[in-house]
């Protein structure tokens, strides 16, 4: 069963963000919800999910040092990693890219790109 | 496309297992005998607590779980409660659920809204990148179109482009791209009535549908509207939303404001190409005017020629005919690049009727004959063409142009008046001939009637009285020098002021012969 996972410490972006991926579950699409990047990343180690959506600013442990953390365990060398975050500086997706995350996305991010983007990346039609 | 989270409620997104197992939690302790079960809708299993002493199925006892009206699920308790006590402990438990389920629907209902903004904020934009780039007035409707389908589920749909300009041809009025299948419903009244215009083809010839509705937008910019979009959808409760209303007039506004830079961008490019033929047409034009100045024994002569627009129907010519001049100074009487034409023509013409020593009146019949034939209806010239003698006399006819002005070395003032009607009027015109003597120093001045009524910023015309005081104040100066001083105050007295005619002058001087000529 394919695993998504969602990190943000906003409450209602949490929501948002689950309740635009939501019909991945009718492709049999778990969707695993955190609100921390420590959490996130024990969540990953945990369930090795296939797909996840890590927030740049969380508290604990920002998005970076998941992603980081994430490429750095080879067991995890599956998991993309896309960040998604309100900045949109050049620099940030720069970052982004060199702690090994495969996307860049910003908010307020659109729906459906979104919602495309986690169908591609898990290999769904 | 359906809106991504705006789906109907389910059990399993309102309360997921989780969430649900730990509100049945407490309840187990209570109903230690019974086993609390969370259905969906389809029957599934989708959460449970089993007290300490449930061993097996009884006959149980279900509640429906409700949102808004609509049935998620079930609380299935077995056993059937007992004693008061348990009743009340299974209706605490449903009415914690209801409440949980409600809630849980406010904010999904808040979260569909956001996200039909964060779609809208994206489509806006995307249309809009993608718009940036395009200044093709038919890539516009279609890309709005593709974007509307996209967003707003709908059969049928179609850009309706009012006309750019007025007094197209007829079959050319009404632009319509449709896609897929169009019709119409009682709303196609309005619509017709809102654009104002009589033809909407595509859209009326479909004929109202059973049970259709149709959404559109008018495409406004500037207080104008430039079309319209409009989506199609069948079926009873296939109504479009006000949200749908909303997004579509976004998009056909934002739409417009692009069509609108498109088309001021495509009138702006044939403006150029206009003003680019204009300006080589006026180079070719200028070529026909002489490039020389003959100079005729005894004579000095002097032509200036100017456009009030990039080409002119004045000309003048200058025709060597062995020891004599042709002076030619025409009017054609019509502006821009038709006068332009027949002024090409009427030189070739003339040019070619004044050769083998033709008289002037031979010539100008000649070339009026000729004229007549090609002139289209309203195409005439006016000219004067004289014929200047190394003895000074001056042959010549006046074909409808206002006289020239013959100017005595001692001030008087004589004008050789018409002696014959415009060329390219009468194919059968006769054209008389006249003859003045010129003593040395008198000064021939031929023009045309953009010179004598040229205005300043005040409107007032340059006028005979003043040409004749310049042309007074120099008349001891020789051609040139006196047509030089006739356009500096031409143009003092213009100050920059629009120009509305064609300005041509010719000034001939005639000198005293050298001593034993």
């Amino acid at each position: 069963m394919p695993k998504l996972l969602i990190a943000d410490d906003e409450p209602h972006i949490r929501t948002l963000l689950q309740q635009t991926l939501e019909t991945l579950e009718d492709d049999g699409v778990e969707l695993l919800m955190e609100p921390d990047g420590a959490a996130a990343l024990e969540r990953i180690r945990l369930e090795r999910p296939d797909v996840a959506f890590l927030d740049v600013m969380m508290p604990r442990m920002n998005g970076y040092d998941v992603c980081a953390a994430v490429r750095a365990d080879p067991d995890l060398a599956h998991v993309q990693l896309v960040l998604l975050t309100a900045k949109g500086q050049e620099a940030d997706r720069q970052r982004g890219a060199d702690v090994g995350a495969h996307l860049y996305l910003t908010k307020p991010f659109d729906p459906d790109a979104l919602l495309e983007t986690a169908e591609r990346l898990l290999g769904l039609g | 496309m359906s809106a991504i989270g705006t789906e109907g409620a389910s059990l399993r997104r309102l309360l997921p297992a989780r969430a649900a197992s730990e509100l049945l939690a407490p309840f187990g302790r209570i109903l230690v005998g019974g086993r609390l079960r969370l259905r969906r809708a389809d029957g599934a299993l989708h959460a449970e607590e089993i007290g300490e002493s449930w061993r097996e199925p009884h006959v149980a006892r279900t509640w429906p779980l409700t949102v808004d009206t609509a049935e998620v699920g079930l609380l299935e308790v077995d056993p059937v409660p007992q004693t008061g006590a348990e009743e009340a402990a299974v209706e605490a438990l449903h009415g914690a659920l209801q409440r949980a389920l409600a809630a849980a629907q406010a904010q999904r209902a808040m979260a569909g809204e956001t996200l039909e903004r964060y779609r809208e904020i994206h489509l806006l934009y995307r249309v809009g990148d993608a718009l940036a780039g395009t200044l093709d007035p038919v890539a516009v409707p279609r890309r709005v179109l593709a974007e509307a389908r996209g967003v707003i589920d709908g059969d049928g749909g179609g850009v309706w482009l009012a006309d750019e300009e007025a007094g197209e041809a007829a079959g050319a009025r009404t632009r319509v791209v449709v896609e897929g299948r169009s019709a119409v419903d009682g709303d196609a009244a309005r619509l017709r009535a809102r654009l104002a215009d009589p033809e909407l083809p595509a859209i009326v010839a479909a004929g109202p549908g059973a049970r259709e509705h149709l959404l559109w937008a008018p495409m406004m910019a500037r207080e104008a509207c430039l079309g319209g979009v409009w989506l199609t959808r069948a079926g009873d409760d296939a109504v479009f939303t006000a949200g749908d209303l909303k997004l579509l007039t976004a998009l056909a506004t934002q739409a417009a404001a692009f069509l609108d830079n498109a088309r001021l961008h495509q009138r702006a490019l044939a403006q150029e190409r206009l003003e680019q033929e204009l300006r080589l047409a006026y180079e070719v034009q200028a070529r026909l005017l002489p490039r020389e100045t003959p100079a005729p024994e005894n004579w000095s002569v002097a032509g200036f020629w100017r456009p009030a627009r990039e080409v002119s129907g004045d000309f003048y010519d200058l025709l060597p005919l062995g020891d004599a001049l042709g002076v030619v100074v025409a009017d054609v009487a019509d502006k821009g690049m038709p006068a332009a034409l027949f002024m090409a023509v009427a030189r070739s013409l003339l040019r070619a009727a004044a050769t083998g020593g033709r008289s002037p009146a031979q010539t100008v019949a000649d070339t009026n004959r000729l004229a007549a034939l090609d002139a289209s209806d309203g195409m005439f010239v006016t000219l004067w063409y004289g014929v200047l003698r190394p003895d000074g006399e001056v042959r010549y006819v006046n074909a409808g142009h206002n006289p020239p002005i013959v100017l005595r070395a001692d001030g008087r003032v004589e004008r050789l008046t018409r002696t014959g009607i415009l060329v390219g009027w009468d194919a059968d015109a006769a054209f008389g001939e006249a003859a003045v003597a010129l003593a040395p120093g008198d000064l021939l001045v031929a023009f045309t009637d953009g010179v004598t009524e040229a205005r300043d910023p005040e409107g007032n015309e340059f006028g005979e009285g003043r040409l004749l005081e310049v042309v007074t104040a120099h008349r001891h100066a020789d051609a040139q020098a006196v047509l030089d001083a006739v356009r500096s105050a031409l143009d003092a007295f213009v100050a920059g002021a629009p120009t509305h005619d064609d300005c041509t002058l010719v000034v001939a001087r005639f000198r005293t012969p050298p001593r034993g000529g």
